[in-house]
Formats: C-alpha cells, structure tokens, sequence
C-alpha cells in the first residue's frame, strides 16, 4: 500500500529542504526521502563558497550578519545561518608561472570586506541543519536512508519506490542533484547531449602561506585546473581537482600541486592536509533540460542543469517548485498546467540566458608551454570587475581573448595565435574523446 | 565480486549514481554493492575519484 502525500520530494539537499519547508508552511502533507543517514553531513566534494551581493539568475542573496540569515529580496524569503564564516572576493586565475588574470584588486577589496564581498565560506553542515531544523518545526516528514529505485507515472499521479516502501502523490519534485537517480528512472538520461564524466577531488588545508589567498583562485598547470578556496576557518583552504580521465590518479595530482608545482608549491610550505577533510564526486555533465516535467515529475536545481547551480540558487529553485505546487493543487490543476509558473520561472531566469552552454573541451596547457600561459594572463594589462558568476566570467573571458584581443596576441605573439587555432581546431576531436572517457548511463 | 575499501571510500556516493544496474547504494552511511545485482562491469572501479572500489 502506497503512503499518500500531497508531494513526494526526493533529495534533502538545499533544494529539496527548501521545497519541504515552504510547501509545508502552505499547508501541503509533504515527504523527503534522502539516501544518506546523516542529511546535514556533507561527504560530496562542496568547499562551501556561498555568493551574495550579486545578482545571478535573477535573484540577489544577501547575508545579514546582525540578525544571523541569508536573504533572497526578489524571491521574498530566507534562511537562517548562525555559524562561521569567511569572507571571499572573487577569481583570481593563475597562469603555470603565477601570472594572472584578475578580476578585483582583493588588497583594495579587502579594505571593506562587508561592502566588496561577494561571496562568503560558510560551513554547509551548518546551514544544511539550520533549513533541516525549520523544516520539522513543520508536519514535513524527513525519512533518511531511503534509496530511490523506481518511478511509476500516469494519472496525474506519481509512485516513488524507495527501500520497498512506496510514495504516492500529485507531484515528485526531482532535487537530487547532479547524476539525479529520478532523472534517470523516467528516461532523460536516454536523451540528453552528454559531455563528460567528471572526477573531483578535495582536500582541506591548514597553512597555506601567500599573501592573497582572500578569494576564489584558479591555477591552470601541466595537469589542469585546481581550485583554491578560502574555508569558513580562518587560516584554512580548500583544494580542488578535476579530471575527465579515468586512468588519472587524482591524489598524485594533488600530491604534485602540491609538493612539486611550479609556483604553488611554494604557498605550501608550512601548510597541512586534513586527514578528515577529504572529499569527492562525480559530476555527469549534461546539457541542461529545456523541459524540466515529465508526467508530473518535476525537476529541479542540479538535476536539471549543467553541472551545477550553486546552493543559493538550489534555494531559489526549492522556494520557486514548492510554490508552483501549491498553487496547482489549491487550482485544482495536478497538471503542467497547474506548475507552469516554476517551468517559466526556470525558462526566463536560467534556460534562456545559460542553458545553451555546452561544455567546450579545451586544454590549453596540452597547446601552450607555460611562457605562452603566462603572456595570455598578463596580457589584458588591467584589472577586471570583481564577479562570483562563472557564466559572467566566461562571457569576460570571451570579451577579453576574443575580437581585439586576437588581434593583439596575433601582433605581439603570432607564435601563440597559431598555437590557438591548432587548439581551436582541436576542439571537436577533444570533445569527442572526452564523451567517450565518460559514462552517460543511458539506460 | 567487486568491493568497496571503506578505508578509501569518502561516501560520495558517485558509484551509486553511475551504476548501470543500480546495485550500489547507501546503507547506514556505508556506500555497498549488492553482490547479487553487481555484474562487475568495472565502471565504479574506474571512475571512483579515489580509487575505492576494487576486484579482490
């Protein structure tokens, strides 16, 4: 016998809890079933950099120290967070021979953190208990280790089978993230363009020694990119890798960055790897959904884009569902219809202006020795606008390598401009292969 | 039998989601693979970011 509710919600992520909270608050008979034991412990790779004071995907979050919440004005709702943070400016990209491309002076920046921030670190598990709290102080009913393993459709209504038991409701919202397990139950995995199948590691790290290690840093080496992120702990960072290749040893990568790279290595001299602070995942990279609804299954957040939207817009998309929900149901609309306002919501603020993007394989570290890597990052010569938004920083990328900036590097460096195109041109091919490293579980 | 070593494993649950028959799941916070459902198509082991997963 199926349990009834008025909405199944599979994922107790931001997301998800997001959803459960407000759809309760509403007045809807709600279920969350989440596969870990421990909602609030955070055991994927997520070094906890929150954006605020910049507009992304039509929203602005904004966090208020005084009365300890993080707040979404054009949405018209928060969350509390009462736990440590750090303050964090935005990308730095380093170059093989640390030459870089910067986007905000953080010495500057710095001299007003609360009014040039635009992004603080906080501690996940922490807000992740803060929303799961608010959520029971509703009749939401939060069932961990459930493993999803089914999805039965029609009738304006939807059957989740998890550990055996069955949910039974009007509507399923679908928050489980990348490689999302309902996804791929009601087929989108069948049709979606696939680019990659990517493995990240991360380590914490006590120590480090550089003097601007105050935001978001990307190094690009022999090896790829690494992230270095400042944690919610003073005097700690988070370290990051990535790979398309299965047959790469992500901790001898880091082992490289970190004991033997060119520049790098140097910042961590005195400093310490947790031993508790590993982390990972795997990140399926698809296109992005242009119709996130199948017979009453609603997909959300990252398991309806492109790698990833971030924890303040996973809130974003569980405030905006749950909605959406409601007012179907009130309508009596159990039906696309009755949600079509979250399908045009997601339509105007993330589908129309980012979903196109695809991911584009281009290792230039594979194309340019790291003097060529070092002109590319000097050669803008100015200072860019502070952001924390990776599809403004690849617009900015674009503006600045492209148009008058070819015709410059193709002045000062024509040796570099052909080294380009022959990465250019490669391009295809690259992508080719990549797709083929990865595991688009098309079944 | 394809076995996950839990000294390596960080529980990120990646197997769980690439798993083409759906055999790995999380069991009291453990990733582990029903032996039964596994059919030992190596894909977990290969693509693990930290190699648990291995083939005794």
């Amino acid at each position: 016998m199926a349990k009834k509710y008025d909405l199944v919600i599979v994922g107790g992520g931001p997301a998800g809890l997001m959803a459960g909270r407000i759809a309760a608050e509403n007045g809807l008979k709600v279920v969350i079933l989440e596969r870990k034991t421990d909602i609030c412990k955070v055991r994927r790779f997520d070094g906890g950099v929150f954006a605020i004071n910049e507009y992304t995907f039509g929203q602005l979050a904004l966090f208020n120290e005084r009365d300890k919440r993080i707040s979404f004005p054009v949405g018209g709702f928060s969350v509390r967070y009462d736990g440590p943070y750090t303050n964090v400016f935005g990308f730095h990209l380093y170059s093989p021979g640390g030459k870089r491309l910067r986007f905000g002076d953080w010495k500057e920046l710095k001299k007003d953190p609360i009014k040039n921030r635009v992004a603080i670190a906080l501690n996940k598990e922490i807000l992740l208990k803060r929303m799961l709290e608010d959520c029971l102080a509703t009749s939401v009913e939060v069932l961990p280790n459930v493993n999803v393993t089914g999805v039965k459709t029609g009738n304006n209504k939807v059957t989740v089978i998890g550990n055996g038991d069955e949910y039974e409701a009007p509507f399923v919202i679908a928050a489980d993230g990348s490689n999302s397990r309902v996804a791929r139950l009601i087929g989108f995995n069948k049709e979606r363009e696939f680019f990659a199948t990517s493995r990240h590691i991360g380590y914490e790290v006590e120590g480090l020694d550089y003097d601007e290690l105050n935001g978001f840093i990307i190094a690009l080496t022999k090896h790829g990119f690494y992230s270095i992120l400042p944690y919610f702990e003073e005097g700690v960072h988070h370290i990051g890798h990535l790979t398309h290749d299965s047959a790469v040893d992500l901790h001898a990568t880091m082992q490289w960055f970190i004991k033997e790279s060119p520049i790098f290595s140097s910042w961590f001299k005195k400093a310490k790897v947790r031993e508790t602070g590993l982390t990972g995942c795997i990140v399926n990279v698809y296109k992005a959904l242009t119709d996130p609804f199948k017979d009453n299954v609603i997909l959300v957040s990252d398991a309806t884009w492109i790698q990833e939207v971030s924890i303040p817009s996973a809130m974003c998309f569980g405030w905006k569902v749950a909605n959406a929900v409601t007012l179907a149901l009130h309508d009596g609309k159990p039906n696309r219809e009755g949600i079509q306002s979250y399908l045009d919501w997601y339509e105007t603020n993330f589908y129309q202006p980012h979903g196109n993007r695809k991911m584009v394989a281009i290792e230039l570290q594979k194309f340019l020795a790291n003097e060529d890597l070092d002109y590319l990052a000097e050669m803008p010569g100015k200072v860019l606008r502070q952001t924390m938004d990776f599809h403004y920083l690849f617009h900015m990328l674009g503006e600045i390598y492209g148009g008058e900036g070819m015709i410059k590097i193709s002045e000062e460096r024509p040796d570099i401009m052909e080294k380009l195109i022959e990465a250019r041109a490669s391009m295809a091919e690259a992508s080719e292969e990549r797709k083929k490293m990865g595991f688009p579980g098309r079944k | 039998m394809t076995k996950i070593d839990i000294t390596k494993c960080v529980g990120c649950g990646g197997c769980i989601d690439l798993c083409p028959v759906m055999a790995i799941s999380m069991v009291n916070d453990v990733v582990t693979i029903n032996q039964e459902l596994c059919t030992k198509c190596g894909i977990c082991v290969k693509v693990c970011p930290v190699w648990a997963p291995y083939e005794p």
